[in-house]
């Protein structure tokens, strides 16, 4: 990934574009307005500084998280609401519980534990510290905990 | 992190981007850029803050007297007890450093924790059911104990409340402890990052809860103006299909501070709030006490509060046309 010569970017976007773009969605809440606009901004600034972009991965979603998070002080919550539930059924519950996580609990949450990101590598592309990383997923599991059961509380 | 937890974080995996993002990359896609803050409207403004609660009422604003004449630009400080102001917190580590046996409980994280219990929740016994060392913070969850209390016709449930502290100043063993986060858990959680800048122009904050449908809450923000002086702003809203709003907005604004306004005193410290209470109708500040009381907001049973940074409202004067 690191290594893609320049530069097709329809592979690229194949390759880590729908990654990327679930992790804003659920860094936002399900917000897909928000992810949609910070992958589209991610991938428009790799274009433009191709050539300056060594390691293609934590910068896109450097940037991404960077676009979402200013979006998200933008307009926090304001358009949580019945709209947001246009996605599938079964994803209803998820979002639900990951609503009742800060985003920054749901951001470390979901890079950590669904996309294997180690805590360091989370906290590079969230532009944080690991310190305050773990802080998040330590709350964020905490927080689930209550939300969705209770039959494993580890802090793995 | 359990099986379970994992696949429903799967079921993410059955969404896509909408069809037309790479296509918007290619054409150069940039959000609107957002309004700058511009601070030239504010030198000479007077103190004009409102909140607007949906459905809510009774906002008030009350100011706190807290010290000497203005020195400096205030630093940010984020923290909401026992002091809300870095020179408070200074004091208060002199004092520690100084071997003043009255605030040895500073430095002890669950003592701390006793004395909020009491001071700002109104819980006459409390237990602390869980303490974890988080990279130098530490959360503790405390439990209210049910019996006979101080106030008239204390709830006899059991209420929950998750503290989160950390050493702003010493970070040794001398280091004093102060309160960062509150929530109660599913009942009540803000969804703001510690430090998050709001800006003093209809920012909306939505919080989700599963506290019951028409439960009234207080909501509000308290600013620090840097003078020694504060400012809240609160009323009472209710619960209405599983959240409730707080919307923080200023027409025009200073520090509180008098005629002495300077732009750069921005950004300002704060935070914002969100309680239920024994009374019928909460709106004030549940930090505005001491510690030589009771809380003036009655027995606390769930509490949320989050320290922010507040910005400026935009001069929408100067936008591009």
């Amino acid at each position: 990934m690191d290594t893609l010569e320049r530069r097709d970017f329809d592979s690229l976007y194949r390759e880590i574009g729908p990654g990327l773009w679930r992790a804003i969605y659920a860094y936002s809440g399900g917000r897909r307005e928000i992810a949609d606009d910070a992958v589209a901004e991610a991938f428009a600034r790799a274009i433009e500084h191709e050539s300056e972009i060594r390691r293609f991965f934590p910068w896109m979603y450097r940037v991404a998280f960077r676009t979402a998070a200013a979006e998200l002080r933008r307009a926090p919550n304001d358009t949580f609401g019945e709209e947001l539930w246009e996605d599938a059924d079964d994803v209803r519950d998820v979002l639900r519980a990951l609503r009742e996580l800060s985003p920054g609990q749901r951001g470390a949450v979901f890079l950590h534990y669904h996309a294997d990101l180690p805590i360091r590598e989370v906290a590079k592309v969230m532009g944080t510290s690991t310190a305050v990383v773990k802080v998040h997923l330590h709350r964020g599991r905490r927080r689930l905990r209550e939300l969705l059961g209770d039959e494993d509380v580890s802090d793995a | 992190m359990p099986e379970r937890w994992l696949a429903q974080l799967d079921k993410l995996e059955s969404l896509e981007p909408s069809a037309d993002v790479l296509e918007r990359a290619r054409q150069g896609y940039r959000r609107p850029s957002p309004t700058p803050p511009s601070r030239g409207r504010l030198a000479a403004a007077l103190v004009a803050l409102l909140i607007a609660i949906a459905g809510g009422s009774g906002a008030f604003w009350a100011f706190r007297d807290r010290g000497p004449e203005p020195t400096a630009p205030p630093a940010v400080f984020h923290a909401l007890w026992p002091e809300q102001d870095l020179t408070g917190a200074q004091d208060a580590q002199a004092k520690v450093d100084a071997r003043d046996p009255t605030y040895a409980w500073r430095t002890d994280p669950a003592r701390v924790a006793a004395r909020f219990s009491k001071h700002v929740l109104g819980w006459a016994r409390a237990i602390v059911t869980d303490q974890t060392n988080v990279d130098g913070n530490v959360v503790i969850d405390l439990i209210s104990v049910p019996g006979p209390c101080e106030f008239p016709g204390c709830p006899a449930g059991e209420h929950r409340v998750t503290l989160t502290m950390a050493r702003l100043l010493e970070q040794g063993e001398e280091g004093i402890w102060s309160v960062v986060g509150v929530d109660s858990g599913a009942l009540l959680t803000l969804p703001l990052e510690v430090g998050q800048e709001i800006t003093l122009s209809h920012a909306m904050v939505t919080v989700s809860t599963t506290l019951p449908e028409g439960t009234h809450v207080g909501v509000g923000w308290t600013i620090q103006f840097g003078c020694g002086n504060s400012g809240s702003m609160g009323g009472t809203t209710s619960v209405h299909q599983g959240s409730f709003k707080i919307v923080v907005e200023s027409t025009t604004f200073g520090n509180g501070c008098g005629d002495d306004i300077q732009p750069s005193t921005y950004p300002l410290s704060g935070y914002v709030w969100a309680y239920t209470s024994d009374a019928p109708a909460p709106q004030n500040d549940p930090f505005e006490g001491s510690l030589d009381s009771l809380p003036s907001v009655g027995y606390v049973l769930e509490l949320a509060a989050v320290p922010v940074t507040f910005l400026p409202v935009p001069d929408v004067s100067q936008s591009p046309k």
